[in-house]
């Protein structure tokens, strides 16, 4: 019996223990949480961080702006989102965030000490896609999103694959970003959007990173051929030629490497299949024709593109992780200069499919 | 009619040795052994695999020697209480550091996780069911461990196998080139902790030569089912992430899940559900771990009445675990508890195998 | 003939004070059931019948009291043989009275002879009505033991199925049975089970639960039910078949089967007479309920206070603007809720069926609707707790139901302190609770998959 008692005081001394937990507890209503968040250089040392908070929407109110947005310069993202907090009457909460936009003043500067703190405070989900975005942070932030509200969660499906996501969007998200800054066998290659006129923003290219700095743009087409070549196709993509439009549906690429006397010879060969979407009926071109034109136009921007990444010395294919076993730990910090110097020859082998078969005929 | 007393089966040991590696592999580790070489990870892995299993059969071959009975009880009988205080005490102590690492590790973890302001005090207070599972005695653990084997190594696995989007294969090179430079790295010794699973079993239960094949081949299978596991929770973070961050990373794998973005995953944040599962795992091992400690004083003490045994063993691993300051000091502590570690691998089987043979000698030529 | 006639000569005068019949009147004394009637003479003493009207059979009576004449005595009487007639002491005829017999005794014999006449009060055999059958035998245990045992018998008809009997209770006196296959069940357990039966004290007896809580000591005394109870006697022999015992109290039409483990509880019997395939779908169906039964309130805390950051943020958002004015923190709102379904069932079961779904209506709709518009609840949270009552009732045995209706409770304050962690480690506890459980010698998370029999 008496065991009973003291076992009934150890449970009434864990219950009132219990009184003053639920530390972490705050309700789903009492947060406002991060849609998106962009990241803007400010006077001097400081950054500006804006932040747009999707607003809940409740039976009662139908009008007004869906989304909240405000800015806070500080001299971390940190800093600033702690100072943002003086402003808002409800808990700040950045564990939902589903875009950080870059300003285009961002690349000018080193990514690496402003994207630190996601990683460390697991503050902002390192599943975020990230762009850079030239134009007006503050317009893009305040001025509703014509193709509906939720801004971040619209800048996500702006990329992603089940969604408005083609292959030319190139989706990365912070982690990749992250994960390649630290790299130095891999460069980053970081969607550029700007500010649009009719929807928000729309796609201009890719920035290529070297190291953590912006080295050159991609545009949409060679953005392809990166996708291409590391095998990330997940939609058909049209490709516009002069005479003929055909849509590229799957891919499959073999890339060999080699080592000779310090050179690096990278070999990629890229199996397309190809499916003819429209030919102009004026001028009847033939399928040798549409090939040639297609096999042509291809390396062309594979070649501007290789010109492009190697110039800048930006391995944002990842060549380099196939010579890890090849070089030297310690070597690795070369790779970029050799990657330079590096060969790399593409080809490929295209299928063309469905040239019978045509509704309209 | 007497029966014998209860020992553990084949099953029962075997999901308590893969529960062992799910709970000690998941967090610390990963980052252990991506900082303690620039070569092929699994080489320090198959290294330690291999020092283990040696282990695990010195182990098994003492446990042969036994006729029913547990293995304290039994070096008490042979050498006295004083002497086989002696050789139990650092296998006594390198439990409790067990103990205390775990528990604190883990409670360091959710508050870089999921709860970050709930005190870590309150957090270690899980230790009370444990405790409790640990004072019920072992056969509740070896059921226990049965189903929360089959839920957890489910949900793991599942998570793994979605842990492998967004892998790389390039990334995870080198994968055959190794030089060896992670003998000279102390988180290469820190890391000896996950494999001693089988050093808690043989403290606990009864043994005969049968059983001690069991026992063996438990954890040979264990291992073997745990080892890509194991590789698992170190490869997947560096096929993602490379190389030189991981390196950086603190929790390797809990980053690897926050990275993992699906469409149709219903939990937008994979890393809570790791650190759940974890939970399961941890909470049995604890409840193994202190039921080993437990026993292992009560058959040294055994005047002593097990609730306040128990009581005071949770106590102090409570007091310890609250007390170690900071994450680099549980690091430190994993470091320096490896003497003791080494002692429980090698040094107390040896000394038990060598007493047990003096005294059958002796017997001989007394009879 | 007249054996009987012979044996009320044969009732001697006591030597004692008192006679059993003026010793039997003091006893019945107050009842007014009791009586006593002259039917005849022995000698000079005039024979009397003493019996409870209410128990006995008024047919099997009327044989004795229907004409008059004390001289047909010996006529009457011869009617009565071949029923086995007994001499009794006094107090086993106090007995033998409470059981439905009658005491023939003269005004002085010490002993009387005891007629049997009783007549049990029953329900006739009708289908079981707290476990519905969908497939299988319709009929069900009723009250009386004779019948269960006749309806078990029916079943197993071989010489293998043993019955032992013995009677608890001190003023009631209640037989209790075991049912056992020899050769199937495990004798230790059998021989621990008749001990303690043995050691039970009470007055007296109602129920087999009653006879369950009796059982199990009170320090043991956990939540969940150490024995399955169930009124299917086909269920009843599928688990003496497969080496369970069964017990059986005379008034109660719940057959307990022991030992039962956890896992017992989630099979109905109709998993063995239905497509396997389906019988799978079922099991799992049913595990599924129960892990959303006891999680769902729980995990709509956590996800909604504290690990907000798990769910989508289009799900946090819809939750957000479901909960935009209600004034009180998540768990106060969901603990109400929970509350005010549990009275809704409640009710639903304690009232006659045809108000029942009126309350039930009432309770459900009217106040669902009304509660959130009053801005004290969110919708969500309706959703999430009509779902947690609907799968309570996808569990099969109706105790295990109570259980997990007040360990979602549990649960959810596991959540509220932790949130997802919290839940887990309820979970855990549960496990370990489970895992430290024994129903009578066999431990209760014996097994995932039913095997033959319980091994010991």
């Amino acid at each position: 019996m008496r065991k009973m008692r003291l076992v009934r005081a150890a449970a009434a001394c864990c219950l009132l223990g219990l009184l003053n937990g639920c530390w972490d507890s705050k309700d789903v209503d009492n947060r406002l949480m991060i849609g998106a968040m962009g990241l803007e250089k400010g006077s001097g040392s400081q950054i500006q961080v804006w932040m747009r908070f999707p607003l809940p929407k409740t039976a009662q109110k139908t009008e007004g702006k869906d989304f909240f947005a405000m800015s806070q310069p500080g001299i971390t993202v940190a800093d600033a989102m702690n100072r943002a907090r003086y402003k808002l009457p409800k808990s700040l909460d950045a564990t939902s965030t589903r875009a950080l936009l870059l300003d285009d003043s961002m690349t000018k500067v080193s990514l690496k000490s402003y994207l630190e703190f996601a990683v460390r405070e697991r503050s902002v989900p390192l599943d975020a896609v990230v762009a850079i975005v030239k134009g007006d942070m503050s317009r893009i932030f305040t001025s509703p999103n014509p193709t509906g509200e939720l801004s971040g969660i619209y800048t996500k499906l702006f990329f992603e694959p089940y969604a408005g996501g083609i292959p030319r969007k190139n989706k990365t998200m912070l982690w990749e970003i992250y994960s390649k800054l630290y790299n130095p066998l891999q460069a980053n290659l970081i969607p550029i959007l700007s500010e649009g006129t009719q929807n928000s923003f729309e796609l201009e290219g890719n920035a290529i990173y070297a190291k953590d700095r912006m080295a050159g743009v991609l545009n949409p087409d060679e953005s392809l051929i990166y996708e291409i070549i590391t095998h990330r196709f997940h939609d058909s993509e049209v490709k516009l030629m002069s005479r003929s439009d055909v849509k590229i549906v799957h891919n499959r690429t073999q890339v060999k490497t080699a080592l000779s006397s310090g050179q690096p010879i990278i070999d990629v060969e890229s199996w397309l299949i190809v499916t003819l979407v429209d030919s102009s009926q004026m001028n009847e071109m033939s399928e040798e024709e549409v090939l040639r034109e297609l096999l042509e136009d291809l390396n062309v921007q594979a070649k501007s593109m290789f010109a492009k990444t190697q110039r800048a010395g930006a391995d944002i294919f990842g060549f380099g992780n196939r010579y890890r076993s090849r070089l030297k730990p310690a070597q690795y910090e070369q790779w970029p200069e050799m990657f330079k110097m590096a060969k790399i020859s593409m080809k490929f082998h295209i299928d063309l499919r469905n040239t019978g078969l045509e509704f309209l005929e | 009619m007497k029966k014998n007393p209860p020992s553990l089966t084949g099953y029962d040991m075997f999901s308590i040795q893969v529960l062992f590696f799910g709970a000690s592999a998941g967090f610390i580790y990963p980052s252990l052994i991506v900082r303690s070489t620039t070569g092929a990870y699994w080489v320090p892995l198959v290294v330690w695999a291999a020092v283990a299993l040696l282990s695990c059969l010195l182990y098994s071959k003492l446990l042969g020697r036994l006729q029913e009975g547990k293995l304290i009880d039994r070096l008490c009988q042979s050498a006295g209480i004083p002497a086989a205080l002696i050789i139990c005490l650092p296998q006594l102590i390198f439990i409790f550091g067990a103990l205390v690492v775990m528990l604190r590790a883990y409670s360091e973890l959710i508050t870089m996780t999921m709860l970050p302001t709930t005190p870590i005090t309150f957090l270690n207070g899980m230790l009370l069911a444990p405790g409790a599972l640990a004072l019920a005695g072992m056969m509740p653990i070896a059921r226990a461990a049965r189903v929360l084997y089959l839920i957890s190594t489910l949900l793991s696995v599942c998570l793994m196998l979605i842990g492998f989007s967004d892998v790389k294969w390039t990334l995870g090179g080198p994968w055959l080139f190794t030089n060896g430079d992670f003998l000279m790295i102390r988180n290469f010794y820190s890391g000896s902790f996950i494999w001693m699973g089988f050093v808690f079993t043989a403290l606990i239960g009864s043994y005969n030569p049968r059983i001690s094949g069991r026992y063996r081949k438990s954890y040979i299978y264990a291992l073997l089912l745990s080892f890509p596991m194991i590789a698992g929770f170190i490869y997947l973070p560096v096929m993602t992430f490379g190389r030189e961050l991981t390196r950086h990373l603190t929790l390797p794998y809990i980053s690897k899940m926050d990275s993992v973005y699906h469409y149709w995953v219903v939990f937008e944040n994979l890393t809570a559900l790791f650190v759940s599962v974890t939970m399961l795992y941890v909470l049995l091992v604890m409840a193994l771990k202190l039921h080993a400690l437990g026993e292992s004083v009560k058959s040294l003490f055994p005047r002593a009445n097990p609730i306040w045994i128990y009581g005071i063993v949770v106590l102090l691993v409570y007091a310890s675990a609250s007390a170690l300051p900071s994450w680099r000091a549980v690091e430190g502590t994993i470091f320096y508890t490896l003497g003791l570690r080494l002692y429980a691998l090698f040094g107390f089987p040896l000394l038990g195998l060598a007493l047990l043979s003096v005294r059958e000698r002796k017997r001989k030529v007394a009879s | 003939m007249p054996e009987i006639l012979e044996a009320i000569h044969r009732l001697r005068a006591g030597s004692g004070s008192r006679s059993l019949f003026g010793m039997l009147r003091d006893a019945f004394g107050d009842s007014a059931d009791y009586r006593t009637e002259a039917v005849g003479a022995s000698g000079s003493e005039p024979v009397y019948i003493c019996f409870l009207a209410s128990l006995c059979s008024t047919q099997k009576l009327d044989l004795l009291l229907g004409s008059t004449g004390i001289g047909e005595l010996s006529a009457k009487l011869s009617r009565y043989n071949g029923t086995s007639i007994g001499e009794a002491d006094q107090p086993a005829c106090e007995k033998a009275i409470c059981n439905g017999s009658a005491v023939i005794c003269t005004s002085l014999s010490e002993n009387g002879l005891l007629v049997d006449l009783s007549e049990t009060q029953q329900r006739g055999i009708g289908s079981p009505i707290t476990e519905s059958v969908l497939q299988g035998p319709m009929y069900a245990f009723n009250e009386n033991l004779d019948a269960n045992t006749a309806l078990i018998r029916q079943q197993i008809r071989s010489p293998k199925l043993k019955m032992w009997e013995t009677k608890v209770g001190e003023l009631s006196q209640t037989r209790i049975a075991v049912f056992y296959c020899q050769g199937a069940a495990d004798p230790d357990l059998l021989a621990s089970l008749k001990e303690r039966i043995g050691n039970i004290q009470a007055d007296g007896i109602q129920d087999s639960g009653q006879l369950l809580r009796l059982l199990v000591s009170r320090k043991k005394l956990g939540l969940f039910p150490l024995a399955m109870s169930s009124e299917r006697p086909d269920r009843s022999t599928a688990d003496l078949l497969r080496g369970k015992m069964v017990i059986m109290v005379n008034g109660s039409p719940f057959a307990l089967t022991v030992p039962a483990v956890y896992t017992d509880f989630w099979h109905s019997p109709e998993d063995n007479y239905v497509n396997p395939y389906v019988a799978y779908f079922l099991l799992s169906l049913r595990f599924l309920a129960m892990f959303m039964n006891l999680f769902l309130p729980a995990l709509y805390i956590a996800l909604t206070s504290v690990n907000v950051d798990v769910n989508r943020l289009e799900i946090s958002l819809a939750a957000s603007a479901s909960r935009e004015g209600v004034p009180y923190p998540v768990f106060v709102e969901t603990f109400l809720m929970l509350l005010i379904i549990d009275f809704i069932t409640e009710a639903g079961i304690r009232l006659p069926k045809t108000i029942s779904s009126t309350v039930t209506m009432v309770g459900g709709v009217v106040l669902g609707q009304a509660i959130i518009q009053a801005n004290i609840v969110s919708n969500l949270l309706v959703i999430i707790v009509a779902a947690t009552a609907i799968t309570n009732f996808i569990v099969i045995d109706y105790q295990m139901g109570l259980v997990q209706r007040i360990l979602k409770y549990f649960i959810a304050i596991g959540a509220t302190v932790a949130g997802l962690l919290g839940i887990m480690f309820c979970f855990a506890c549960l496990v370990f609770y489970l895992s430290c459980l024994e129903s009578f010698g066999a431990p209760y998370l014996t097994s995932l998959r039913r095997k033959g029999a319980i091994q010991p």
